[in-house]
């Protein structure tokens, strides 16, 4: 039994609510003034190291394009160890992101391990697995095709088996229901819905791959990183001018390229 | 003649609420039975149950004249097989055209490689363009499910559920997403091939006056219970809308 409109009152936040979330909040401040200190910030020392960052741009000015096309090969050599890293990553993550998602996974036996391993490849690095593969594999682009892929299968994995997970289950329900196997139905109902979201997160793996794999030359697995540390080690920054210039120009390509073939899909 | 599906005395408690009590019915082919009954009147268990999709706790179930309630694995997926199943949502798979859409109800008979392929041979694809052409659909057979309307979309569906070769079809509120004209056209369909193909068709409803205009005979569903419609019943207590705010 109500009375008037005027009895209804919304629900107020109690003084209670708004204690808990000050204290939150001072919480969070906290710990961020903990991560300053032992992140040993000095904006001191910055100042201090601005005149000779100076100095080395000064003194990397014009740079130096006189073995432009070695440098040009590694920049190739960076985008051909991206491309093929993603696509042993995509291989590696088909059979991963069938097991490790919800709506299609034969039997929570193997979701768990499907999702931990998942997780395991995701959470390290493909810097880190270089690091490690180039013990085993040997100095060269290889080792670093091969940590690239590990990384990616793990990251693609995870966003396609997330994509799988937000299907509609509808389609899938009718097809099962006119007798198809789970395998046909899989192919049927639910690869055609999803396809192109797929092909979209491979795609931005790929860029994401590229970008990656500028940096696994340090480690010596192979790609542009590789002349970078050669350069700062012996201080030519002319030649580390060039390199930047590359690697900007082949990262831009490569996010253009990526962009217009997913604005394609849909 | 003999009826095409059968079920006796059909049980199902979920917990202490008991969603079907000592359900029978029987259906023949040539005709449309409608089901009436308010949303959470045991409806959709019943068609779980007609297809052990929920396994009733008594009571048996005949898909043409078999009993499927020992089935296992591929004897009752063949048993299942022989039921078509239209849903309210109609369930297309949006990105695939009408005709492909039609073809997977061929699916549990094509060889894997052929469906992982999606390459069909003539003979489906003559039934399935049959089945479009079967539901008025001919000038839309390359067309993107997601590209028709509500009530061309229920048509590919229907289409889908006659490429199975089911003459048995189970359709839950296949018109409750659509507007009342369209919603009597494809009610209009389906009562058509009722006819024409021989099918045997049990499909709920909750509008009263479509369940007379295109039913052969109309049962009630209310709280677990199925019985026939009295005669010049109106519309039960149970469809009014909810009671106003006090």
């Amino acid at each position: 039994m109500h009375g008037t409109i005027g009895d209804i009152k919304r629900k107020k936040r109690g003084p209670g609510e708004r204690i808990a979330f000050a204290g939150l909040l001072a919480l969070g401040v906290a710990l961020y003034v903990v991560c300053l200190q032992v992140a040993d910030v000095s904006f001191a020392r910055l100042w201090d190291g601005l005149p000779r960052l100076g100095g080395w741009l000064m003194r990397g000015w014009p740079p130096d394009l006189s073995e432009i096309d070695v440098l040009a090969y590694r920049a190739l050599e960076t985008v051909a160890m991206g491309t093929v890293g993603t696509s042993f990553g995509v291989l590696l993550a088909v059979p991963i992101c069938l097991l490790a998602a919800g709506n299609v996974t034969p039997s929570r036996w193997l979701y768990y391990p499907a999702r931990a391993l998942l997780n395991a490849l995701r959470g390290i690095d493909s810097f880190i697995f270089a690091l490690i593969l180039v013990a085993a594999v040997g100095l060269g682009p290889f080792a670093g095709v091969l940590g690239l892929a590990l990384h990616a299968a793990g990251s693609i994995a995870k966003l396609w088996a997330e994509s799988i997970e937000a299907a509609e289950p509808g389609p899938m329900d009718a097809v099962t229901m006119t007798g198809a196997s789970r395998l046909k139905t899989i192919r049927y109902a639910l690869v055609p819905d999803v396809l192109p979201s797929l092909t979209s997160i491979t795609l931005y793996m790929w860029e994401w791959s590229v970008r990656a794999s500028t940096v696994l030359g340090v480690v010596g697995a192979g790609g542009i990183g590789q002349e970078l540390k050669n350069s700062v080690d012996l201080l030519q920054f002319d030649r580390v001018f060039t390199i930047l210039g590359l690697i900007l120009v082949m990262v831009t390509a490569i996010d253009m390229l990526s962009a217009q073939l997913r604005r394609r899909l849909v | 003649m003999k009826p095409l599906l059968v079920a006796h005395g059909l049980r199902k408690s979920f917990g202490a609420r008991r969603a079907l009590s000592e359900v029978s019915l029987s259906l023949e082919a040539g005709e449309l039975v409608a089901v009436l009954g308010p949303s959470g009147s045991g409806k959709t268990t019943l068609f779980r149950c007609l297809t052990r999709l929920v396994e009733p706790d008594a009571g048996e179930v005949l898909i043409e004249g078999i009993s499927i309630g020992r089935l296992k694995g591929a004897a009752l997926a063949a048993q299942r097989r022989k039921i078509g199943v239209i849903f309210q949502q109609f369930n297309l798979v949006r990105r695939l055209s009408a005709i492909d859409n039609v073809l997977a109800g061929r699916l549990a008979e094509v060889p894997l490689w052929r469906v992982l392929l999606r390459q069909f041979d003539d003979k489906d694809e003559a039934r399935a363009i049959q089945a479009l052409c079967d539901v008025g659909l001919a000038d839309h057979i390359d067309q993107r499910a997601d590209t028709l309307s509500g009530g061309q979309q229920q048509r590919v569906a229907i289409a889908r559920a006659l490429a199975q070769q089911s003459r048995i079809v189970l359709a839950d509120e296949p018109v409750a997403s659509l507007d009342p004209e369209t919603a009597a056209a494809v009610l209009a369909v389906l009562r058509g091939l009722t006819r024409s193909a021989g099918l045997a068709v049990l499909c709920t409803l909750h509008q009263p006056h479509l369940a007379e205009q295109f039913a052969d005979r109309v049962l009630v569903m209310d709280n677990g219970v199925l019985r026939p419609q009295a005669a010049r019943e109106t519309t039960p207590a149970v469809f009014s809308v909810g009671e106003a705010h006090t």
